[in-house]
C-alpha cells in the first residue's frame, strides 16, 4: 500500500471518537484519514481487550526512530505520532493540552455526548479552529509545560502596578478575568477576589486572542470555556484591542448579559492605561532578553518558575513566538529543554522529592542544574568545564539575583 | 448619556462563510479582504448612517456562523430590532439554513423584529444554486425585506442597510426630538413618550 503523503510528516496528531470518526488532523485530507484513524483505533481497541478490569489503556508505542503516543479520554482519543526527539513526557504535555483545547472550544458536553452518541461527527464543531489548534501545538512543543506556569512580559514593578490600580478603580460586578495581552506576550492579569484563575484557562485565552486574528479588527464578545473554572459551560470574553495599538484587552464574565457592563468597564480601563502604551510596547519587545541581564556570565541560558503566581521566566528565546536570540538558537534551545525535561523528572517521585531536589547533570557541552523546591524552580545551563562546587556557587548567585528580580519578572498580586 | 437606547441594534444571522463579516465590513468601513478568518462568537460594531429622516446609529452584531456557536446567538439577537438573514447564493444549504433560522426568530426571537434577507455574492450568480424569484417570494411570505448583495463589489449593501434603517423609523419606533437635535429611537414596546424611562428591576 503506498503511504499517503501526509505520513512523512514529522509530528502528526489526530482526535477522533471511539467510533473512530475523526474529529481534528493537524494534515491530511479527510479521505486518507478515515482507514487510518481507524487503524489506530483497532490497535486501541485490541490493546483494551487486555487491560478488561484494570483502569488503563494503551499508553504508546514505539520504534527506532518515532513515539506513538496515545490520550485515552472518556469520549475523544488523542494520538501523536511524532518522528522528533522529543520526550515522551512533552508529548504526553501536547496531547492533554489539545484535549483542554478541545473542551474550551466545546465544554465538556461533547464527552456526554460522544458517550451517547459515539459516531455522531464532531468535526464540524471545531470548524474554524485549525489556526488555533496548529498553533497550540507549535508553542507547546517549545514550552517547559511541566512548570505549570505561564510567562508574562518582563515590566517594571511601578508600571504593572500603574496598569493594576486602573483595573481595581473600574471594577465591575460582573468582572471575573480581566487581561491586558498582545499577540505574543501576556502583560497582566486580573482575578476577582475569591476566585482563582489557573494557568491553562490563562494560556487558553491567550492562544484563542494570539490565533485569531479576526478578534482584532473590533470588539468582541465570544464564549470560552476555561475548564479550570467551570468545563460545564461557557464564560464570556469582551475583547479590544485598544487604538492604532497591537495591545489587547480581554474582560471576562459569567454572565452572558454582561457585555455592556464589560464594555463599559473597558472603556474607563483602555483611557486610564493609554498612556502606558509606549511602556507596554517596550515591554513586549524586550523579550527575549539576553541571559547577560543577570550579571553571571557563566550562564548559558535559564528558567525561573516561582510557583506563587503560577508564572516562570526564561532567557534567550520566546515560546510564543519561537522568537530566539542568537545565544539559543531554536535547536540548541530544544535540546537544553530536553535535558531540563530529564533532569527534573526523578523530582515527581517521592523519594526523590522532599521539598528539595537539586540535579546536576554533565553533557559534552553544558551542565544542566534542576533546582525544585515547594516554592519555585530553577533551571540552568552552564559550562561543561566548570567543577560541580563552582556550579553549586554560581546557581545561588542566580537564584538570588531572580529572586531580587521578581517584582518586574512576573504579575504580582 | 446613555447612548445604547439611540441605538438600533442589527444582528447578523446565518451559515459559516456566507459572508456576514464581508457584508458589515464592506458597510461600516469600506473594506473587502477575501481572506478573511472566520467570526469568532461575536463581533460588534456601529456605524451612523444619514438618511433624509435623520440620523440613525447601528450597533451591529455579526455573529459567527460555526455551529458551535449556534445555541448562543439568542444573547446576540435577543435585543436586536432588525436582523439581517444571510445567505450564500451559491450554496443551497446555506438557503435553508436561513430559513431555519427565521424559524427560530418567531419561536424564540423579539417580537417586532425587522427582518431582511441578503442573498450574498451576487457576483458569483453564474454560480447560482437557488433562483432569486424562489427567494423573493419566501421573503415576500414572512415580510421580509429581500436584497441580493455582494460583499465584494458593494452591490445591494448600502441599500441593505438604508431599507431597514427607513423601516425602522417607519414601522415601530417613535421617535422622539431630543434638545441635542439628533434623533432617538426607541421601541414603541417597551417605551411610551412621556412616560418615566427608568423601568424598575424587582429583585
Ligand atoms: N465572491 C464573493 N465572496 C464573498 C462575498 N462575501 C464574502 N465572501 C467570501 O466568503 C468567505 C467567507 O466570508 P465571511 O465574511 O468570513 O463569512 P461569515 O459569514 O462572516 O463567516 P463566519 O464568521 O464563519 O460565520 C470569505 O472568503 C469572503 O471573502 C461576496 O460577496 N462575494
Ligand atoms: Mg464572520
Amino acid at each position: 500500500m503506498e503511504t499517503p503523503l501526509f505520513l512523512r510528516k514529522k509530528k502528526l496528531f489526530f482526535v477522533f471518537t471511539s467510533a473512530a470518526k475523526p474529529v481534528w488532523t493537524r494534515y491530511g485530507s479527510e479521505t486518507d484519514l478515515s482507514t487510518f484513524i481507524g487503524s489506530l483505533a483497532a490497535i486501541l481497541y485490541k490493546f483494551q481487550n487486555y487491560y478488561t478490569g484494570i483502569q488503563d489503556s494503551l499508553r504508546y508505542l514505539r520504534t527506532a526512530d518515532m513515539y506513538v503516543v496515545f490520550l485515552c479520554t472518556e469520549a475523544l482519543f488523542y494520538v501523536c505520532i511524532s518522528k522528533g526527539k522529543d520526550s515522551l513526557e512533552s508529548l504526553y504535555n501536547q496531547l492533554r493540552m489539545l484535549h483542554t483545547k478541545v473542551i474550551s472550544t466545546l465544554t465538556d458536553n461533547i464527552t456526554t455526548m460522544l458517550i451517547s452518541r459515539p459516531s455522531y461527527d464532531a468535526r464540524n464543531l471545531m470548524g474554524g479552529t485549525h489556526s488555533a489548534l496548529d498553533y497550540l501545538i507549535r508553542t507547546t512543543a517549545v514550552s517547559p509545560s511541566m512548570l505549570d506556569a505561564f510567562m508574562p512580559v518582563p515590566m517594571l514593578a511601578q508600571h504593572r502596578s500603574q496598569i493594576q490600580l486602573s483595573f481595581k478603580s473600574h471594577l465591575d460586578d460582573d468582572l471575573l478575568y480581566g487581561f491586558i495581552m498582545t499577540s505574543t506576550s501576556i502583560i497582566y492579569r486580573y482575578c476577582r477576589k475569591g476566585e482563582n484563575i489557573h494557568h491553562i484557562d490563562t494560556s487558553l485565552l491567550f492562544n484563542m486572542l494570539a490565533s485569531h486574528s479576526s478578534l482584532r479588527s473590533t470588539m468582541s464578545w465570544t464564549p470560552i470555556c476555561l475548564p479550570n473554572f467551570s468545563d460545564k459551560g461557557f464564560v464570556y470574553a469582551y475583547i479590544t484591542f485598544l487604538q492604532d495599538s497591537q495591545v489587547g484587552l480581554a474582560l471576562l464574565s459569567d454572565n452572558s448579559a454582561a457585555f455592556k457592563n464589560l464594555k463599559a468597564c473597558g472603556d474607563a480601563i483602555e483611557t486610564e492605561i493609554r498612556g502606558l502604551l509606549p511602556i507596554i510596547e517596550e515591554s513586549v519587545k524586550s523579550i527575549p532578553y539576553s541571559v547577560s541581564i543577570c550579571g553571571i556570565k557563566e550562564f548559558k541560558h535559564f528558567i525561573y518558575m516561582t510557583k506563587a503566581v503560577d508564572q516562570y521566566t526564561m532567557s534567550g528565546f520566546t515560546p510564543s513566538t519561537r522568537d530566539f536570540l542568537p545565544e539559543m538558537p531554536i535547536d540548541i534551545y530544544k535540546r537544553t529543554l530536553r535535558r531540563y525535561f530529564a533532569a527534573y523528572k526523578l523530582s515527581n517521585i517521592p523519594e526523590f522529592f522532599k521539598g528539595n531536589y537539586t540535579k546536576i547533570d554533565t553533557y559534552k557541552n553544558e551542565q544542566i542544574v534542576a533546582l525544585r523546591t515547594n516554592e519555585y524552580v530553577l533551571f540552568a545551563s552552564l559550562s561543561s568545564m566548570l567543577p560541580a562546587a563552582a556550579v553549586v556557587q554560581l546557581t545561588t548567585q542566580l537564584l538570588r539575583w531572580l529572586k531580587s528580580q521578581e517584582q518586574d519578572f512576573f504579575i504580582m498580586r | 448619556m446613555d447612548d445604547n437606547s439611540a441605538q438600533a441594534k442589527v444582528v447578523l444571522l446565518g451559515e459559516a462563510g456566507v459572508g456576514k463579516s464581508s457584508i458589515v465590513l464592506r458597510f461600516v468601513a469600506d473594506t473587502y479582504h477575501s481572506d478573511i478568518e472566520p467570526t469568532i462568537g461575536a463581533s460588534f460594531l456601529s456605524k451612523i448612517v444619514n438618511l433624509s429622516e435623520g440620523t440613525i446609529k447601528f450597533g451591529i452584531w455579526d455573529t459567527a456562523g460555526q455551529e458551535r456557536y449556534h445555541s448562543l446567538a439568542r444573547m446576540y439577537y435577543a435585543e436586536a430590532v432588525a436582523a439581517i438573514l444571510v445567505y450564500d447564493i451559491t450554496n443551497r444549504k446555506s438557503y435553508e439554513a436561513m430559513k431555519n433560522w427565521h424559524k427560530e426568530l418567531v419561536e424564540q426571537g423579539p417580537k417586532n423584529l425587522i427582518v431582511a434577507i441578503a442573498g450574498n455574492k451576487e457576483d458569483l450568480v453564474e454560480k447560482e444554486q437557488v433562483e432569486m424569484e424562489e427567494a423573493k417570494s419566501f421573503a415576500e411570505s414572512i415580510g421580509a425585506i429581500y436584497k441580493k448583495t455582494s460583499a465584494k463589489t458593494r452591490y445591494g449593501i448600502e441599500q441593505l442597510f438604508k431599507e431597514i434603517a427607513i423601516k425602522i423609523k417607519d414601522n415601530r419606533s417613535i421617535v422622539t426630538r431630543e434638545k441635542r437635535g439628533s434623533i432617538r429611537v426607541t421601541s414603541a414596546v417597551s417605551q411610551q413618550p412621556g412616560v418615566a424611562k427608568e423601568k424598575k428591576c424587582c429583585s
